[in-house]
């Protein structure tokens, strides 16, 4: 560059000021912030691994079922590969702190370690490390869950933690406070779990080795030679290694646990075996006696039995018998009652007939002998009177009529007249007639006849007459005959039947005296019976009994011997499927989730400053378009004056390389110290480490700064290139102001009219200057898509928790059980039943499962839910689909698979996925819920047997708690982990707190990303505005000289600007949803989803956000354009 | 008493260590309804004086009348009114707003006005009723003069200000711009004050101002003016 053309670019700098800072200014963002954000990661990458090697960090830390012995230490630390090996104790116990308990790691340090390089290198706060037993250091960074403790203070272990004993693996619960130190095994807040006490561990401390029971060690820490020669634990050489000393030390425990078990095992085993055996023929030598013990008795029972039963025939027989008698006697009695009865009621209906009867009869008679016979009596004397007067009459009429003469005759007559009765009236009648036929033939025939005829007549109503009388008489008599034979009947009849009543009577009263005896009889033999009964029962009991007590000892001796047997096998069992448990850094969640954090910041790192490019980009094309377009007669100047275009270009190349050089060092020195400290500073709340040290990393620095040079020059020489094709002679001339159009909303003179004169202009304005129209907006769009993807994060980051542990797992607590010894879930649940602390709870499976679909396989983090009720689980865990919240519920058969492990299983609903151990069975996906972290698939019980053929082994509960409190919170722990049926308890508080904090340090990436974006915003606008303020400065001069004031020309200004604004912050935010889902997208992990809604006040906050931006420039601006030089501005265009 | 009153005026420019003496101490004073030539050399200061005079520039020292205001004195927002109510301006350059149409542009002028001529009536006076809808970029340099005059008059100023408003005009279109504001001058009875570099133009003024060097060299009234049709340059 000649001195000449380097003077000029100087000058033109020192004259465009404004122009030049604005392009330096905005470079310096987008490459600070990308080089800036950039070196976070390895800053954090090379603080940890400075940390590591600093604080000896182990690689790896064994634990064994069985502890270790020097031996085991020994082949360990002979490993090729291995520097340093360090075996330890630990042991987890309770320390009361005031009002609840809190379990205490306490872990071993010898006495020399001050001297020796030791494994985790202890970092001593205060105090010093112990000198002899009894000696306790703490942690020194004070959890809220502990009391702070001072030097010198005693520390008193609870004596049982859970339902062991802390005597068990420690010597003493006594110990004096000796100093404070941070591991670097804790690098976070977590302490990680237990399976005693509350389940939490709330701090660690340590005691030397000596106050430690065992004398195995219970861990051994491993480190390796690379990690000393500082290899960085971050590499892919690392991860090789580590998986082949992995290898290396699995194969070294299974040599040494062979010899375990061959040394203290197999011996104990036989000598386990003989014992067995011996009980086995003693239990059943024992066995066989009691047996005959027990056969006697039962035959005597039996014998009693049959005895027993015979009598108890016999009486039941005479019971019968009694019964049969009773009744019959019964019926007798009522027979004879009811006989007798009839017989008074039919005796007295007789007798009242009798009695009637009676009456009639004297009632007739009486009638008959006052009445009829009277009549009767006086009709017949009246008949024998007519008949004898007739008789005589006509006797005396033929002695008168017969002639004196005859007196014989007349003597005769006078005979029979004396003669004449009523009985031989008709006959002397007759006789005279005939006697008188002789003396007087038949004179007196006729007369005599015809007397004769009427005393026959009167004969025959006499002998009627006395016929009735004697009739009456003899019926009457007949009559009273009968009556009195019935009388005699009756009375007979009465003494009979009296008489054989009195005789039934006499014979029941017989039989009852019979029965009576019989009952009373039967009595005697039964109290007999029952005392001879009872006596036999006694003596059998007694041999019961006997019998009993004698099987209950034996049994008893025979538990206490098989319970003594089964914990020698079962402790043998443990030890005879001894294991070596390898933990590497990744085990230890704070170490995998610092480097999370880091690798997430990166991410991050890698979409943002894209946009700051991109940005940069149109922001110097505006600008260097402006100013080459100021320059054009220069231009054209040079080129009359034969300068070659290559030169001419050079300028304006070398003008915008100054920009971006010094732009991208302007940026490089701000965002490198600032930006990783504002990042890591804020996960420097969740970690205890030591400051961060800022790592340059010159790959990620040049590229931003070669990027950003690069892309400034390319748009310069673009910009140039296309004025210089013009001639000479017409970029001497100004440049023909671009002709006005008619826009199309001049034909629509309805709308047109009405705007104000300024809208019009505006309106019409936009329109002409198309390209800085469209990079005005896209500025800003770019700005509010920052905002908006800044706070999309955070709302994606928020709604995981919030959602998740909110609106999804809604249970506070996960009782970790599996039953008591019989898998019998029935004791816990309803102790939790009586608790009324509890509010719901439900059985629960969920086991870590490998889950694979045609497409894809997910093993780590993905769990296989069984819920024990699943139409009842709402309460505990809440199905449902992300978008329209449409409830899921599981049902047999198919699977409900949790939202991003169906997306990276690629499977929709209805598809089917394979679960491991289900011998590739294939079951359909139901459903698929919201879920942000991890995986699930739940399955109902009866899929779950179909899938596995088995049922379904429960592993918690899941309980909801009535609002929990931290002292709740550590009762119910406390309560609970006491049972030998419940393994764990872990609180969900404790899963969201974890993740709060990581919101938090994300709040703060958020603010530096919306920070960013306002300085971006800011740069551009203003850039934009001096732009076309600089452009229009000769219109704006022209109407302040017309007379416009102030507010008017800035109206004049403005309203385009407000336009741009707002069409600006409308597409970013559509951009923004865009780039926050890409960015969401980016940063996730497999096992976390992040939120997918955007929350409506993220729009309002960007918006507001950008109109402040641009409030601001804008008032900036404004004194600007108050400066504007009438004269300056409206000097003969150059 | 005259309409404008100048009173040792002064404008320095520093540059630097120099000095420069734009106007240098004038006095010199213009009648109610005169057609003002203020006349010199290139440099000599009259753009200066006229800025100063049209509110848009102000002097170092001195005082300037205009009726019954002393510019000088005015505040930053009374000078704006001044402008808005008392001054019309013609520039060399014309200075239209390119996105509007000649009648838009004398309605920008006239919408600020308390009682501004009727736009219609200011595009006639200026012969252009024809491109009342033309932009700027459609119509010749004399042409946008004229609206630029118009837009002048539209607002009817006590003043019309017009800086060597035939300068970028070819020899006729410039007799023709001279001709409307001599015309207006006489038969609105406005005030016109016209810059040149032109001596040739001068006798069409009723006062003749002539600067050197930031002086006013000369300050006389022109008894006899002639119509532009009359002189010859
Ligand atoms: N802004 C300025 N800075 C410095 N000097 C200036 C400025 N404006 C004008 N001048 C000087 O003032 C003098 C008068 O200029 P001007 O009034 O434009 O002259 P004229 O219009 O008569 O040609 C000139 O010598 C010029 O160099
Ligand atoms: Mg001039």
């Amino acid at each position: 560059m000649s001195k000449a053309l380097l003077k000029n670019t100087l000058r033109e700098i020192k004259n465009t000021k404004a122009r030049f800072i604005s392009i330096m200014m905005i470079i310096a963002l987008g490459v600070g912030f990308f080089v800036g954000v950039k070196c976070t990661n390895p800053s954090m990458v090379n603080m940890a691994e400075n940390y590591y090697s600093e604080s000896n960090l182990m690689d790896f830390r064994l634990v064994s079922s069985v502890g270790f012995d020097k031996d085991d230490v020994e082949a360990v630390k002979n490993l090729d590969g291995v520097s340093d090996v360090m075996p330890s104790y630990y042991a987890d116990v309770s320390i009361n702190t005031g009002a609840s308990s809190s379990v205490v790691r306490l872990m071993g340090v010898p006495y020399d370690y001050k001297d020796s390089e030791t494994i985790n290198k202890l970092v001593l706060i205060s105090g010093r490390f112990p000198e002899r037993e009894g000696e306790i250091l703490l942690e020194g960074n004070t959890t809220p869950s502990n009391s702070p403790k001072e030097l010198g203070e005693k520390i008193v272990i609870e004596e049982k933690i859970g339902d062991t004993y802390a005597k068990d693996s420690i010597k003493r619960l006594e110990f004096t406070v000796v100093g404070f130190v941070q591991s670097p095994m804790y690098i976070s807040f977590g302490r990680g779990t237990t399976n005693v006490g509350n389940g939490k561990i709330a701090s660690y401390a340590f005691i030397p080795n000596e106050d430690f029971v065992s004398e195995r060690y219970t861990e051994v820490y491993v480190r390796l030679q690379k990690s000393k020669d500082s290899l960085s634990p971050f590499s892919d050489e690392y991860k090789d290694l580590k998986k082949e000393f992995e290898e290396k030390i699995e194969d070294i425990s299974d040599k040494r646990l062979d010899v375990f078990v061959e040394e203290n095992i197999n011996s104990a085993q036989r000598e386990l075996d003989e014992n067995k055996e011996k009980f086995e023929s003693e239990k059943e030598k024992a066995q066989k006696e009691l047996d005959d013990a027990k056969e006697e008795l039962e035959n005597g029972e039996n014998e009693y039995n049959t005895q027993i039963a015979d009598a108890q025939k016999l009486i039941q027989d005479g019971e019968e018998k009694i019964r049969q008698g009773e009744i019959e006697y019964q019926n007798g009695k009522e027979q004879y009652e009811n006989a007798r009865a009839e017989f008074e009621k039919e005796f007295a209906a007789y007798k009242e007939k009798l009695d009637s009867n009676r009456k009639a009869f004297e009632e007739a008679k009486a009638k008959f002998e006052n009445e009829q016979k009277p009549a009767l009596l006086a009709g017949i004397e009246e008949l024998e009177n007519g008949i004898y007067s007739l008789g005589f009459g006509t006797l005396q009429g033929i002695e008168y009529s017969i002639p004196d003469g005859f007196e014989e005759v007349k003597e005769y007559i006078r005979q029979k007249e004396s003669e004449i009765s009523v009985e031989n009236s008709l006959s002397i009648l007759l006789d005279v007639k005939d006697f008188l036929h002789t003396d007087f033939g038949d004179t007196f025939d006729a007369t005599i006849d015809d007397s004769a005829t009427k005393i026959s007549e009167l004969n025959i109503s006499l002998g009627e007459l006395k016929e009735t009388l004697s009739s009456a008489q003899t019926e009457l008599d007949n009559n009273e005959q009968a009556l009195i034979s019935a009388e005699q009947e009756y009375e007979t009849q009465k003494a009979e039947y009296t008489a054989t009543l009195e005789a039934s009577k006499e014979q029941l009263e017989q039989a009852e005296i019979e029965l009576e005896s019989g009952k009373s009889e039967l009595e005697n033999s039964k109290a007999e019976f029952e005392k001879a009964k009872s006596e036999g029962k006694e003596k059998l009991d007694s041999g019961r009994k006997e019998y009993e007590e004698a099987k209950a000892d034996a049994d008893k001796e025979f538990e206490k011997a098989e319970k003594e047997l089964n914990d020698a096998q079962k402790k043998l069992d443990d030890f005879s499927s001894p294991k070596w448990y390898i933990f590497n850094r990744d085990d230890n969640p704070s170490y995998s989730s610092f480097i999370d954090d880091a690798n997430r910041v990166d991410a991050v790192a890698t979409v943002f400053p894209l946009f700051f490019l991109l940005v940069a980009m149109l922001v110097t094309l505006t600008t260097m378009t402006r100013l080459i377009e100021e320059k054009r007669t220069e231009i054209g100047t040079f080129k009359a004056l034969g300068y070659s275009n290559a030169r001419i270009v050079g300028k304006f190349l070398t003008y915008s390389t100054f920009a971006a050089v010094f732009g991208s060092v302007f940026g490089c020195l701000l965002g490198i110290p600032i930006l990783p400290k504002v990042i890591y500073n804020a996960y420097k709340m969740m970690y205890y480490m030591q400051d961060i040290r800022i790592k340059i990393s010159w790959p990620v620095l040049i590229i931003g700064v070669v990027c950003a040079i690069v892309c400034c020059t390319f748009v310069t020489a673009f910009v140039c290139f296309k004025s210089l094709r013009e001639k000479p002679s017409e970029l001497m001339r100004p440049k023909v102001p671009k002709i006005g159009k008619r826009i199309i909303l001049e034909k629509i003179p309805f709308i047109w009219n009405r705007l104000s004169f300024t809208s019009k202009v505006t309106q019409r304005n936009l329109f002409r200057y198309k390209s800085r129209f469209f990079m005005t907006a896209i500025g800003i769009a770019g700005c509010t898509a920052l905002i908006v993807a800044g706070f999309g994060i955070k709302d994606a980051i928020t709604d995981i928790v919030d959602i998740q542990f909110g609106e999804i797992n809604k249970y506070d607590i996960m009782i970790v059980s599996e039953g008591d010894e019989k898998g019998d879930f029935s004791p816990l649940m309803s102790t939790l039943d009586k608790d009324d602390r509890i509010k719901d709870k439900m059985l629960y499976m969920q086991k870590n499962i490998t889950v694979s679909s045609e497409k894809a396989k997910m093993t780590d983090d993905v769990f296989l839910c069984v819920p024990d009720d699943e139409k009842n689980m709402d309460e505990l865990v809440s199905l449902r689909e992300r978008e329209i919240h449409k409830k899921l519920y599981v049902e047999d058969g198919c699977a409900i698979v949790s939202e991003k492990l169906a997306k990276i299983l690629s499977v929709k609903v209805g598809d089917s996925i394979t679960l491991d151990g289900t011998n590739d069975k294939k079951i359909t996906v139901g459903g698929i819920c919201e879920n942000y972290i991890y995986g699930y698939i739940y399955i109902t019980k009866n899929t779950y047997k179909d899938l596995f053929e088995k049922d379904v082994e429960y592993n918690m509960v899941l309980v909801n708690v009535h609002n929990l409190t931290q002292d709740d919170e550590n009762n119910i722990g406390f309560d609970y982990l006491q049972r030998d049926d419940v393994k764990a308890l872990s609180f969900m508080s404790t899963g969201v707190k974890d993740f709060q904090d990581m919101i938090q340090s994300m709040n703060l990436i958020v603010l530096v990303l919306i920070v960013c974006a306002g300085a971006l915003a800011i740069v551009v606008l203003y850039n934009l505005t001096n732009i076309n303020l600089a452009e229009r400065s000769r219109e704006i001069a022209t109407i302040k000289v017309l007379g416009f004031n102030h507010r008017e020309t800035a109206s004049f200004v403005y309203r385009e600007n407000i336009i741009l604004t707002v069409i600006g912050t409308l597409l970013g935010l559509v951009l923004g949803v865009w780039l926050s889902r890409f960015i969401v997208v980016t940063v996730e992990i497999d096992k976390v989803m992040f939120g997918r809604t955007m929350h409506f006040m993220s729009f309002v906050y960007a918006t507001i956000g950008t109109f402040l931006f641009s409030a601001f420039v804008n008032f900036i601006m404004y004194f600007r354009m108050k400066k504007i030089d009438m004269v300056e501005s409206l000097k003969s265009v150059e | 008493m005259s309409l404008v009153e100048f009173e040792n005026v002064r404008k320095e420019y520093i540059m630097g260590e120099v000095t420069i003496n734009a106007v240098d101490g004038i006095d010199f004073n213009i009648e109610e309804g005169e057609f003002a030539v203020v006349v010199g050399t290139s440099g000599a200061g009259k753009t200066t004086v006229l800025n100063i005079l049209g509110g848009m520039d102000s002097a170092t020292s001195g005082t300037i009348r205009v009726g019954d205001k002393n510019i000088t004195s005015l505040s930053d927002k009374e000078l704006i009114n001044y402008r808005r109510y008392d001054i019309g301006f013609v520039f060399q350059f014309y200075n239209l707003i390119p996105n509007l149409t000649a009648k838009e542009n004398i309605e920008l002028a006239t919408q600020i006005c308390e009682n501004p001529m009727d736009t219609e009536k200011a595009l006639s006076a200026v012969g252009l009723s024809e491109r009342a809808n033309n932009f700027p970029a459609q119509l010749s340099g004399g042409e946008q003069q004229r609206v630029s005059i118009a837009r002048a008059l539209a607002k009817r100023p006590k003043l019309l200000l017009c800086d060597e408003p035939t300068g970028a005009l070819d020899y006729n279109t410039g007799r023709s711009i001279l001709k409307l504001l001599q015309d207006t001058c006489r038969e609105e009875k406005m005030t016109v004050v016209l810059i040149t570099h032109n001596s040739a133009i001068t006798p069409m003024a009723d006062r003749i101002i002539r600067m050197k060097s930031g002086k006013v060299i000369e300050n006389r009234v022109n008894e006899n003016p002639k119509n532009v049709e009359e002189i010859e340059w």
